[in-house]
């Protein structure tokens, strides 16, 4: 007897990091590990599941950048390279730990990698975006888009460059699914007034928002975050549930910490005999995390007091916390239609990296909650946000708050002291390209080539991953090396442009190296 | 740590070294990023730090290339073979092509970043204070104060807030739920307001629940008072804070803005 509706969302983005200008280059790694750690068992998974008659519905937003990323050759290649260093190593590492409390999690490693790189180079033939695309015609998921470059839209100056990443993203999605997309996710559901009309003008229906962005709207919802709402231009909207983000993204209070699980802290990379460990590391030869990792978090422990990472009880632990999720999504619902009078609607948004590569028994806490929804219980009913639209066609219409799901919930953490000194030229940037789109409404030949490849640099230099690493810190220097690098190159081609003095040759060398989107349209600007 | 302390770069966060450079009236810090500041302020090397740029390709006649910069990139300058023991990891040096400090425009432009601050930034390089100096003499600009006139649209009334005009960027204290309309100019002692350059009119958003109810949907305040609470309160983001020491990362490791993105690594107070 349903009681409510549960949307959960898995939001899978990376920036496109492509340096083909080097054989090896570190933030790579960053596609390399998620590949291996979240988005192949999240596959993996789900096609279990759907070949076991589990009839389950996540949504899955995958980037533009992630897409062109997975379809890559260059990427490809590079990650089946990978692949087989780390092979190698487990390999070696399964003969050394044999008969240690280490050897389970060696043999975990062994099979896991090998079976990685079958499916991967088989079943996938490299590109895993056909797996996904299979898994939504199948029914099982909705995959919606999100802006091209995951750019932040509420820090752009002109509503053309908003346009352009949503019409970009649209043209990208429709290369890669074969359709147009029904639904988006703005990148960090960062949202203010008028960006819904660019997603109207490209036929998107849904979008999603943190909490506040809907309960602070106007009017007031009446059922809070517990129906979608229209906006006045008639696209829907999806407001996050707090409760059910509390139990997974919480440290404290939440799975991810729980003593069994793995222990991200301690990694072979750092631990293991040099020699032995050095064919994995990066050319340089500098000891980083490799993804090994043995230990368990085992308590309020120093690093060097962590016990062994045993596979099977992290296994059970999942399942138990899979049960005790659903049990507790239940009991909200009740508590819910209580309150509402109606069957209430959970919308369940996470960084799919968040399962695999941060909690590594992630994926497997989705596959037994999939499956414990199917088989253990008939309260909830897993839908996709267009099947709940198709249902429910009456809403209420509100005009959404501007707002964001970042730390404070608004746009702090992509404009502060570390990173607001690039907004001006990102949007001189803008200024430029728009005045470039409108003097060349038709061109062709090189121009044309030039037009196209000033987009994806002012594109690539929006993506809003650069401003985050520059408040967190992280890889400080990158982020700013990738912001100047897009805008140097942009204005490179502005300058050749207005001045009548284009070189070929490097134009060719940006198309090679920044080369998202090969079916980009600059005209996406006018 | 005390100032005196601090030694590499990464001892500093980028507001203590824009706020020094300020008072050395390091020109040019409103476009600098923190290494840039680090080196502009004679404290030292922010590492080694690649040959000097040859320019804009098609300005100069620079090699094809797409960068005249650098191609050493990510740590990959492959060094001699490793000694036995692992290398140190060492900062990585690159920080991109060479951008314009400014585009010579004069140009005021407001960014909302949430209910109770604007962030705007400036340029004056269009030739508006040449022409104060032309009409009114260069005293009238050297014995004058540079603010920035916030116009709160919904309030009718506008406030001064005094501002440094070479540090070319600055956060405004603003009101929730305003429209908001800026200039920046100066103010002569006699009280005289000559503006440089305007922005567009921006709206701070709402801070709490709407007081406006739709007939048609109606939700009594208690209710959703009610609501919110068996929603757990309003948690503004996803819980990032309360993801804490558990998960946050030391530099080698996190370096998603996926995954953890804005949800474990607060923003520090916004500032780094």
């Amino acid at each position: 007897m349903p009681v409510g509706s549960w949307v959960i969302v898995l939001h899978a983005h990376l920036p496109y990091v492509r340096h083909p200008e080097h054989p090896d280059f570190l933030e790579e790694d960053w596609f390399f590990e998620a590949m291996t750690e979240t988005y192949l068992p999240l596959v993996q998974a789900f096609e279990r599941l759907a070949s076991d008659g589990v009839n389950f519905r996540v949504t899955m937003s995958l980037t533009p950048p992630l897409c062109e990323m997975m379809a890559d050759p260059l990427l490809q290649e590079r990650y089946l390279g990978h692949l087989g260093r780390l092979i190698e190593l487990v390999e070696r590492e399964t003969g050394r730990l044999s008969g240690t409390d280490f050897e389970e999690a060696a043999w975990m490693y062994r099979e896991r990698l090998h079976c990685a790189r079958e499916e991967f180079a088989g079943r996938h033939n490299r590109n895993l975006v056909h797996a996904f695309r299979e898994l939504q015609e199948a029914g099982f998921l909705e995959v919606v888009t999100c802006g091209a470059t995951h750019g932040f839209l509420p820090l752009m100056a002109t509503r053309e460059a908003q346009r352009a990443q949503i019409r970009v993203a649209a043209a990208n999605y429709r290369k890669h699914f074969g359709r147009g997309p029904r639904g988006i996710w703005l990148a960090e559901c960062a949202y203010a007034p008028g960006v819904e009309e660019h997603l109207a003008e490209s036929d998107i229906r849904f979008f999603f928002l943190d909490t506040h962005g809907v309960v602070f709207g106007s009017p007031r919802p009446k059922y809070g975050v517990f129906r979608p709402v229209f906006t006045p231009s008639g696209v829907a909207v999806f407001g996050r549930d707090v409760e059910s983000s509390r139990q997974v993204w919480s440290s404290k209070e939440g799975y991810p910490g729980d003593y069994e699980y793995r222990e991200f802290y301690r990694d072979l990379g750092y631990d293991g005999e040099y020699e032995s460990v050095r064919p994995a590391l990066h050319s340089d030869g500098v000891r980083r995390s490799i993804g090994i990792k043995y230990h368990r978090i085992t308590g309020e422990v120093d690093l060097h007091d962590k016990g062994p990472y045993r596979p099977r009880i992290a296994r059970e632990r999942a399942a138990e916390h899979a049960g005790n999720f659903m049990f507790n999504r239940q009991q909200q619902m009740r508590h819910l239609r209580g309150l509402l009078g109606t069957e209430p609607l959970l919308v369940s948004p996470y960084d799919a990296e968040l399962f695999g590569h941060w909690w590594y028994e992630g994926p497997e806490f989705i596959e037994f909650l999939l499956r414990k929804l199917h088989y253990d219980q008939d309260e909830i009913r897993l839908v996709t946000p267009s099947e709940y639209l198709a249902e429910n066609e009456t809403l209420q219409v509100i005009r959404p708050s501007t707002s964001s799901w970042g730390d404070k919930g608004y746009m702090e953490v992509w404009l502060n002291g570390a990173n607001d000194w690039i907004y001006r030229h990102l949007h001189k940037a803008e200024e430029r390209m728009l005045e470039l789109a409108r003097a060349n409404r038709s061109a062709s030949g090189l121009v044309l080539r030039a037009l196209n490849q000033a987009a994806r640099e002012l594109l690539l230099a929006q993506s809003s991953d650069w401003a985050f690493i520059m408040t967190t810190g992280t890889d400080l220097a990158y982020a700013e090396k990738r912001t100047r690098d897009h805008i140097h190159r942009f204005n490179g081609i502005y300058l050749q442009l207005t001045e009548d003095r284009l070189e070929e040759p490097w134009i060719a060398e940006l198309e090679s190296r920044d080369n998202i989107f090969g079916e980009i349209d600059y005209r996406a600007y006018l | 740590m005390a100032d005196g302390e601090k030694r590499s770069v990464g001892d500093w966060t980028k507001r203590e070294l824009y706020e020094l450079a300020k008072k050395k009236a390091i020109k040019g810090r409103g476009s600098m990023g923190k290494a840039a500041l680090y080196e502009a302020l004679g404290l030292g090397s922010a590492g080694p730090v690649e040959a000097a740029v040859t320019g804009v390709p098609g300005v100069t006649s620079a090699p094809a290339g797409a960068d005249a910069a650098t191609s050493a990139g990510a740590p990959a300058a492959a060094p001699a073979p490793p000694p036995p023991s692992a290398p140190e990891a060492g900062p990585y040096v690159e920080r991109g092509a060479p951008i314009p400090d400014t585009y010579g425009e004069d140009k005021l432009m407001a960014l909302v970043r949430d209910p109770r601050w604007v962030f705007c930034y400036w340029e004056l390089e269009g030739g508006a204070c040449q022409r104060i100096i032309d009409e009114r003499g260069s005293d009238f600009l050297s014995s004058a104060a540079w603010v920035v006139r916030e116009h709160n649209l919904t309030a009718g009334s506008s406030t001064d807030a005094p501002v440094d005009a070479g540090a070319g960027n600055w956060y405004l204290k603003v009101e929730p739920e305003s429209r908001y309309r800026f200039e920046i100019g100066v103010v002569s002692p006699g009280g005289e307001f000559l503006a440089v350059a305007s922005s567009a009119e921006v709206e701070t958003p709402p801070e709490g629940v709407s007081d406006e109810v739709d007939e048609q949907w109606m939700l009594v305040r208690a209710d959703l008072d009610r609501l919110i609470e068996a929603m757990g309160g309003v948690q503004m983001g996803v819980p990032g804070s309360a993801l804490g020491k558990r998960f946050e990362f030391p530099k080698e490791l996190a370096r998603f803005s996926g995954a953890i993105s804005s949800r474990g690594i607060s923003s520090r107070g916004g500032r780094r």
